[in-house]
């Protein structure tokens, strides 16, 4: 063993150190909101599947992103939400899910453990989600991702994404959605305005997000919110739809949050891991 | 100071490395087969967490090696297929699946270099699939190791090699196009586009 590689290793140890006790403090700092506006990610890609984190490490994600709440919807599957389901690594609630990707549409059921087929349409996958004690929303309901446009398939759904990370690069696209919208809540008045991610890989978790008014924090009180509407979706980028008084309150929430953290360091010491790990690999 | 390590020199001179990998007399162990299996499991999951999260915690990669490694096992499978009846005759296995190991550097390399680009690209930007087309760099290097392991290690003619290096690439790509058939739901958007 050359000196180098002593040099590399004895880098990727200090580095992985700092690290892991920068991320411990921080999450054993990290309180969840004690009042009844919890903040949720309710569209969210895991492991296995086409997310890059499994359900452990999404909990712990979810707390750095100060989330108290998501919703794991991977595509046509409920497997994600159940892999390692035996161990919670934080206090985030995890709601188990289903993208349902079709066709013709792609539908967030929130709350059921059995899979929905794809092949139904929307009515009967809606009906469905409700059997099994879930929510329906819409997820990213522009042109590409979803068809059905009419009063009654608006008239089924109990939520619709008004904030995705893609409406943020596509104005058209976002102003379409807040039309559906507003649509939705001519033939649904309590249509939940929902905020989320959907993250993959990148954005991450939380970027857009719901505040969402619950009268018990649990799976139960979050779904019972969005059945009522009791909702405010925010684009992470100070828009804010949903009731006028209850995105007073949000805004009050967001004015009153401590400055969002650099990340710099966690960054500069991942930076600095990946490098040594690297220099590992090519040399003796 | 400063030397290369074997599996540098197998991704620079594979033909050459190779040779000189098999005249070394050194005995064979399963364990010393299996390390680097484990490192890439660990890189996989270094990188898949630094990329979502930002952050280099033990807990997370240790979660996300654990995770992910699936992907070493799928591919010592693929390595026990590719050393399946060499025409040089009878090769300890183990020795065989270490060296074939050591064609691992064009992908973690790969792996290590997204995971830094995207860690300091702004939150905003959301082509990954841009950065996905470059996987045929390390998709391309690793089938020039991996035929000449075949020419060196295992001692087949330079057109069997091309065709085990083929039918290897063949599987990679079959097992990660199936996954991510599964994973996206990609069926029932392709029904979508032709209807």
């Amino acid at each position: 063993v050359t000196p180098a590689r002593l040099v590399a290793l004895a880098i990727l140890v200090c580095a992985l150190v700092a690290a892991t006790l920068i991320d411990e403090r921080a999450l054993a700092a990290r309180a969840p909101h004690q009042d009844n506006m919890l903040e949720a990610d309710l569209h969210v890609h895991a492991f296995p599947g086409d997310g890059a984190l499994p359900r452990w490490e999404l909990q712990r994600e979810a707390a750095r992103r100060g989330l108290d709440a998501i919703v794991i919807t991977n595509h046509n599957q409920v497997i994600a939400p159940r892999f390692g389901d035996f161990i919670d690594t934080s206090n985030v609630i995890v709601i188990p899910g289903e993208e349902i990707t079709t066709p013709a549409f792609h539908l967030v059921a929130a709350g059921i453990r059995e899979k929905v087929d794809w092949r139904l349409p929307l009515p009967d996958a809606v009906a469905e989600i409700h059997r099994q004690g879930g929510v329906a929303i819409a997820a990213h309901p522009v042109s590409w991702s979803w068809q059905p446009r009419d009063e009654e398939s608006l008239r089924v759904l109990d939520g619709l994404e008004v904030a995705h990370p893609s409406m943020l690069f596509d104005p058209p696209a976002a102003t379409d959605v807040i039309e559906l919208f507003a649509r939705a809540q001519a033939a649904k008045p309590s249509v939940a305005a929902i905020g989320s991610s959907d993250g993959h890989v990148k954005p991450g978790i939380g970027y857009c997000r719901t505040y969402v008014f619950v009268e018990e924090r649990s799976e139960r009180g979050v779904l019972d919110a969005i059945r009522r509407g009791h909702t405010v979706a925010s684009d992470g980028h100070g828009a804010l739809t949903g009731d006028p008084e209850r995105v007073r309150l949000a805004r009050s929430r967001i004015a009153a949050a401590p400055p969002v953290p650099t990340n710099a360091a966690p960054r500069l010491y991942a930076t600095i891991a990946l490098l040594a790990l690297a220099a590992l690999m090519v040399t003796k | 100071v400063i030397r290369a390590s074997t599996a540098a020199r197998v991704a620079i001179w594979p033909n050459e490395t190779y040779t000189e990998l098999i005249h070394e007399n050194r005995s064979a162990s399963w364990w010393r087969a299996l390390v680097v299996p484990l490192v890439t499991a660990v890189t996989i999951g270094a990188s898949t967490t630094i990329t979502a999260t930002g952050v280099a915690s033990l807990v997370s990669i240790g979660i996300g090696a654990l995770s992910w490694s699936f992907v070493p096992v799928i591919q010592l499978a693929n390595g026990l297929l590719l050393c399946r009846r060499p025409p040089r005759g009878p090769t300890d296995r183990a020795r065989a699946i270490e060296l074939f190991f050591q064609a691992h550097l064009p992908w973690s390399l790969w792996m290590i270099g997204v995971a830094l680009v995207l860690l300091w690209r702004p939150q905003e930007s959301m082509a990954i699939e841009s950065l996905l087309q470059t996987t045929a760099v390390p998709i391309a290097w690793t089938g020039v190791i991996v035929r000449s392991f075949c020419v060196t290690v295992l001692g087949c003619s330079p057109g069997q090699a091309s065709w085990r290096a083929l039918v290897y690439l063949g599987i990679t790509l079959a097992v990660m196009f199936m996954y991510l058939f599964l994973a996206v739901g990609l069926w029932p958007r392709i029904v979508g586009a032709l209807s």
